[in-house]
């Protein structure tokens, strides 16, 4: 108990005074909780003694050299502005703990249920995310264009976020099928073999939020489950699909998957076996012969709903929410063999979710560091943090740069 | 009954070319979450809330629980046809909203 007003109590005869002995009690409390990331401790210089005093001559000297080394570090970051400065980036319980985050975070938690966040995405839409709700597609697939636009401006990563539409439409109850989602692709702009990496949440049954992407640079196919269930069955499905627009690209997607890939299911790390390969390929070649087939357009005599546009009683369209779509950055040349394999390591990375409604944010979580070009590092104990950093990060239209803390370390502190 | 003739009077047979005063109507499929398909006319600049609503009503929808996407992305309620470069035909897919925790 820390309070901040003084508390009461009134003596034998009547009359008010200070609880001292509370005021006590709560001034013993106040040091005891100090986060163990702060524990950097200025011990104070030694006063020096008044006898060894230095001259003015060496105090002039002093006072040179130091100019001297406040100047260097300015010299050192002048040629080269390419190098990104190694700063370190702030916790997530940091940057969760700055008065003007707490501001945001309230400012936007009193908007009127209307107030359009983001796109389609309204006020209303944003409340799952205040307190421990389970999160809907909505939330998800703004956070994914948020940071689809992120990884492409900031970071120069030709990243495409796939709606959580896409894998139930490409694998709905009963088989699976290419021809559904063989246009989607065509909104990246590019060939889908040609992009860094393609992220997609995905949804099981309206239950469980889990997240998968092809990490073209990595040459990964991960599948990420907070809750720890390995399936195989969606990252071949994915492959299946990759295959397909190898094929749309003009490749050939045994040549595309014979060096080097993996798959990491769930934190497991596997090769991929080329004769599982070859006989999806063949599926993917069958899949895109289907969906050459165009569907028949509407015929001239069909019965269509006619839509007036005569009472146009509504207001005008609320501006200013639209988050045009970052283009395409030009590709990189591929990494070395050496740095895909520290890819695939953080890749590997399995933090779990110990809770039954959290999934959703470890699902965002996830998708945002692969998006971002990093590994999964966060742990359950960041959660109710993250929540409001997403809020507030879809409230602000971008991404607050955050140190990730190892996911080893929960495992330390816990 | 009531409903049919209420639908009938909706329904009117469009030729291929409506042309009007301020804007050429197109056609439009949308395909419900049972695979069954829709058809609407609308003019270009007509907003795209007008056929949602639409398309609610007849099916008895409410409108937060659907999500109306084409090639994968969601519509927002004040574009048009114009914006979405939506030609004669293009098919509008209706899909169900997701949830999820455990």
């Amino acid at each position: 108990m820390n309070l901040s007003f003084p508390v009461f109590k009134r003596t034998r005869k009547g009359k008010k005074v200070k609880n001292r002995g509370h005021k006590r009690s709560s001034m013993q409390d106040k040091p005891v909780s100090s986060p163990p990331h702060r524990t950097r401790v200025r011990i104070p210089l030694k006063p020096r003694r008044i006898e060894q005093q230095p001259t003015i001559e060496e105090r002039m000297i002093e006072m040179k050299k130091a100019a001297a080394v406040s100047r260097e570090p300015a010299h050192s970051e002048v040629p080269q502005p390419t190098v990104r400065p190694k700063t370190r980036l702030q916790t997530i319980a940091e940057v969760a703990g700055m008065p003007s985050f707490a501001q945001f975070y309230t400012k936007i938690r009193r908007l009127p249920y209307n107030t359009r966040i983001l796109g389609q995405l309204y006020r209303r839409g944003l409340s799952p995310l205040f307190g421990t709700d389970w999160l809907t597609d909505e939330v998800i697939n703004t956070y994914g264009d948020l940071l689809q636009n992120h990884a492409r401006k900031v970071h120069g990563r030709r990243v495409f976020v796939l709606s959580s539409f896409f894998y139930s439409t490409l694998c709905p109850r009963s088989g699976y099928n290419y021809k559904a989602v063989s246009r989607w692709a065509t909104r990246t702009g590019a060939s889908v073999p040609t992009l860094d990496a393609l992220v997609l949440p995905v949804n099981h049954d309206n239950s469980h939020w889990t997240a998968a992407a092809v990490c073209f640079d990595a040459r990964v196919v991960v599948y990420y489950d907070s809750l720890g269930r390995r399936r195989r069955d969606i990252p071949w499905n994915l492959i299946r699909f990759v295959c397909a627009e190898v094929l749309a690209a003009g490749g050939d997607p045994v040549a595309f998957f014979k060096e080097d890939w993996r798959t990491v299911i769930c934190g497991r790390v596997s090769a991929l076996d080329p004769e599982m390969v070859g006989r999806v390929a063949v599926l993917a070649a069958k899949d895109r012969k289907r969906a050459m087939h165009r569907p028949a357009g509407i015929p001239d005599d069909a019965d269509c709903i006619e839509i007036s546009d005569s009472d146009s009683d509504d207001a005008a369209p609320p501006s200013g929410a639209t988050h045009p779509e970052a283009p395409l950055p030009s590709p990189r040349p591929p990494p070395s063999q050496k740095r895909r394999h520290a890819m695939t390591k953080r890749l590997s990375q399995h933090p779990c979710q110990l809770n039954g409604f959290d999934c959703g944010v470890f699902a965002s979580m996830f998708m945002r560091c692969v998006a971002l070009g990093a590994g999964p590092a966060f742990r359950q104990a960041d959660m109710p943090n993250i929540r409001r950093l997403m809020v507030v990060e879809l409230g602000r239209r971008r991404i607050t740069p955050i140190g990730l803390v190892p996911a080893r370390s929960e495992s330390v502190q816990s | 009954m009531d409903g049919d003739k209420h639908d009938e009077k909706q329904k009117t047979k469009a030729p291929a070319d409506t042309e009007s005063a301020d804007g050429k109507k197109i056609r439009i499929k949308v395909r419900g979450l049972t695979g069954e398909e829709v058809y609407f006319s609308m003019k270009a600049v007509t907003p795209m809330k007008k056929l949602f609503d639409a398309y609610c009503k007849k099916n008895g929808l409410d409108q937060s629980s659907v999500r109306f996407t084409l090639d994968g992305e969601r519509i927002g309620d004040e574009a048009t046809a114009k914006e979405l470069d939506l030609q004669d035909g293009d098919l509008i897919e209706v899909m169900h909203y997701q949830v999820g925790g455990m």
